[in-house]
């Protein structure tokens, strides 16, 4: 692992002697006594980081100005859907990992494919690996859920990028055409 | 004290709304008595908000979900309504841990009238004569010829969708047209059809408006009824029943008051009327009446029976036969398969439709074929998944956006609702030496199942796995089911009805045995559950009660 911010405020952590034994190699950024600080800058800009990959500007706005991030951690916080802040050091340490030890200094370029490659590899068929809390993959899961979710029913996403249609006044099959926009109403995961 | 009334209904949902139209319409000055707060139709406060108005973005919080809502959260509350629910915390009661008993419930002006799920089924004569066939409970009274007139009674004005099948098992009604099937739906049911002889896959029966009626408008397809319709689309006691009798001029509604004991004379052998709590600041009154209507839910209105004693009474009022608070039934609800559906990829719809499809029961109507007793019916739904498939679907950027724009694969679901066999050992009581939030007995609620409904539940999942797999999909949920009792929000029975006063609660009126002007006419006189929703057979039964009462108070009887 590279020199970073990260490393550093972990090394000075440990040379002032505190919570030394706790630590995780990586993700010291977030945690604190163990527990993932989620009102930290540190803990939203990665998940603002994670929601503009997964979310892009794409005629609405991206997934980190859409309040994807302001839900996904209260979500975190309070528990909603079994979603456990734990998951965020997981992935913050794996993201940093792959990106010489400090991913939100990575180019815009270079998270993408670095979040792209964590996606993909945490769906392979029978990831999580071990189905234990301590996998990445299981972080990156959750922290997926959540910034979809957050999305979705956010106005920027629930609205603007899908379609929101609060009185439909009918019911009646449709043919998919081109550039169709699904609606969002009633559609979440939870 | 109060001589102003003719008539006392204790409870504003389904069946006090019912009893209250059709008292006040038949020219008795009524008084509607309800615990809970107003709430006014039309003032709905989540009706209308979006996720990203909401704190939780429409979420349970899970706070509540551990507290204040542990139990509620089984009605499938979310943030919009779990606010129609009550505080767990301080609505208390006891359940022996056997029998775990959800007892789910909403203390309002309308009851559950508000959040119910609105499926309207009668119950057909192979129901009405399952008692008499099995020995299980008592056996009903009153045949299914005899409460038809009442069933179009209420159709009519409750406004109906559905069609009609000419099915053994499910009669039909008097309908408003039916909601039209989505492809998937047609699809599953033409595959039903050609694949089975003994069962079919029909429109479901909704209490939702599809023509406007009076001064409701027909229904918008939010699929949100449990927030309350503005529209008055489906029907409610805010929207229907109330508005009537308000309109005859002679309804007084009561909010924010209990009914903490019936007052019963020995001489008359009939009750004088009802003792009233105001819950806000503890003020109490007497209120009379010639007849009162219990209706608040049946395990308050066997509450209120059981702890109305008196020294000719002392094991509750109409309690002679030592029946009363026994054969409590629920339904076992809960077990559910859920498949994919390929082959309609290119279609999806506009709206969201509250309702879906019902597959009536087809066990056990020409005798007894299987290794347990009655039968189970399914309700089920096809849906194209929306955007929650992207929380577990790998991808990022322009083309996971592209896809989740798009309508998700047809999935088809059949959940399983079993009929509960009547037993005596599941019943209702009152524990009088620990006190409730309203400083009366407590009531203690023990109901279990039996193998016979697990045998139902197992028999329905294959029964569904066997008809979605000719779908041609993948089932990708199979929920065995098992919930505890009280999960369908469907409780009912505790006073049951009979023509012997030895052996039942309630004469074939509603009427109390052992006291004729007390009507019992929500879920709490019915001898068996049946498979289906069960709020239909309530209003019918309220209805036909309520037309005795008002003639006999004509006639001076009371």
């Amino acid at each position: 692992m590279g020199r970073s911010q990260i490393y550093d405020r972990r090394q000075a952590l440990v040379r002032i002697g505190a919570f030394a034994a706790l630590l995780p190699l990586h993700g010291t950024l977030l945690t604190a006594c163990g527990r993932t600080t989620l009102g930290s800058e540190e803990v939203r800009s990665l998940l603002q980081a994670c929601a503009d990959v997964i979310f892009p500007e794409m005629g609405a706005a991206g997934g980190s100005t859409a309040e994807a991030v302001s839900y996904a951690i209260l979500a975190f916080d309070k528990g909603i859907a079994g979603l456990d802040p734990a998951a965020i050091t997981l992935v913050e340490s794996e993201l940093a990992s792959r990106t010489g030890g400090d991913f939100l200094r990575a180019s815009a370029q270079e998270r993408a494919t670095v979040v792209a490659a964590v996606d993909s590899e945490a769906f392979l068929p029978g990831s999580p690996r071990s189905g234990e809390r301590e996998d990445w993959e299981w972080g990156w899961r959750q922290v997926k859920r959540a910034i979809v979710t957050g999305y979705y029913t956010s106005e920027v996403g629930g609205s603007q990028d899908l379609a929101w249609d609060p009185v439909p006044g009918g019911y009646e099959d449709i043919r998919i055409e081109p550039g169709y926009r699904d609606t969002s109403n009633g559609k979440g995961p939870l | 004290m109060s001589d102003d009334f003719d008539a006392i209904v204790c409870g504003s949902g389904i069946s006090g709304g019912w009893a209250a139209k059709e008292l006040t319409e038949r020219g008795l000055r009524v008084l509607m008595i309800e615990r809970g707060p107003m709430i006014e139709h039309g003032q709905y406060q989540t009706e209308m908000k979006a996720p990203w108005e909401l704190p939780f973005r429409g979420n349970l919080d899970p706070e509540l979900a551990a507290t204040s809502k542990r139990i509620q959260k089984f009605a499938r509350i979310d943030e919009w309504t779990q606010d129609m629910f009550v505080d767990d915390e301080v609505d208390i009661y006891e359940t022996p841990q056997e029998s775990d008993f959800r007892w789910l419930r909403g203390y309002h002006l309308g009851g559950k009238s508000l959040m119910w799920g609105r499926q309207c089924y009668r119950l057909s004569d192979i129901n009405f004569r399952s008692n008499a066939q099995d020995g299980y409970g008592i056996p009903w009274p009153v045949n299914y010829d005899e409460i038809v007139p009442w069933y179009e009674h209420v159709e009519r004005f409750i406004g109906i969708n559905g069609t009609t099948e000419n099915l053994p098992s499910l009669p039909d009604g008097v309908f408003q047209p039916p909601m039209p099937l989505n492809k998937g739906e047609a699809h599953f049911s033409e595959i039903v059809r050609q694949n089975f002889t003994d069962r079919r896959a029909v429109p479901g029966r909704s209490a939702n408006l599809t023509q406007a009626k009076a001064n409701r408008a027909q229904c918008q397809f939010r699929n949100e009824c449990a927030r309350g319709c503005s529209f008055g689309a489906y029907f409610s006691t805010q929207s229907s029943t109330l508005p009537a009798a308000q309109a005859t001029g002679r309804l007084t509604v009561l909010a924010d008051s209990i009914v903490e004991t019936l007052d019963y004379d020995p001489a008359t052998r009939r009750v004088t009327g009802v003792r009233v709590k105001k819950i806000s600041d503890g003020s109490r009154s007497v209120q009379r009446a010639k007849i009162v209507f219990v209706c608040t839910g049946s395990v308050n209105s066997v509450s209120l029976l059981l702890r109305s004693v008196s020294e000719q009474t002392p094991e509750g009022l109409g309690n002679s036969s030592g029946l009363l608070g026994r054969y409590v039934i629920d339904q076992a609800f809960g077990a559910l398969v859920v498949s994919s559906m390929p082959g309609l990829e290119e279609w999806t719809y506009k709206g969201r439709k509250p309702n879906g499809l019902v597959i009536p029961r087809f066990v056990n109507l020409g005798g007894q074929e299987t290794d347990f007793l009655r039968g189970y019916s399914y309700q089920a739904g096809a849906m194209r998944s929306g955007w929650g498939r992207g929380v577990d679907m790998p991808g990022t950027g322009t083309q996971f956006m592209e896809e989740l724009r798009n309508p998700g694969p047809w999935m088809m679901m059949l959940e399983v609702s079993a009929e509960a066999l009547p037993r005596a050992d599941n019943r209702i009581s009152v524990n009088f030496a620990r006190k409730d939030m309203y400083d009366l007995p407590l009531t203690r609620i023990d109901v279990r199942f039996t193998e016979n409904e697990s045998k139902a539940e197992a028999h329905a999942i294959a029964e569904a796995t066997k008809m979605l797999t000719l779908l041609g999909g993948e089932v990708t949920t199979i929920n065995p089911g098992g919930n505890p009792p009280g999960t369908s929000i469907h409780e009912m029975g505790g006073a049951p009805m009979g023509d012997d006063p030895a052996n039942s609660v309630l004469n074939r009126h509603n009427q109390l045995h052992d006291a004729a002007n007390v009507f019992v006419t929500d879920g709490a006189f019915m001898n068996s559950a049946g498979d289906r929703n069960p709020s239909l057979t309530y209003m019918a039964f309220t209805a036909r009660a309520a037309a005795r009462a008002a003639e006999m108070v004509k006639t001076g009887a009371f």
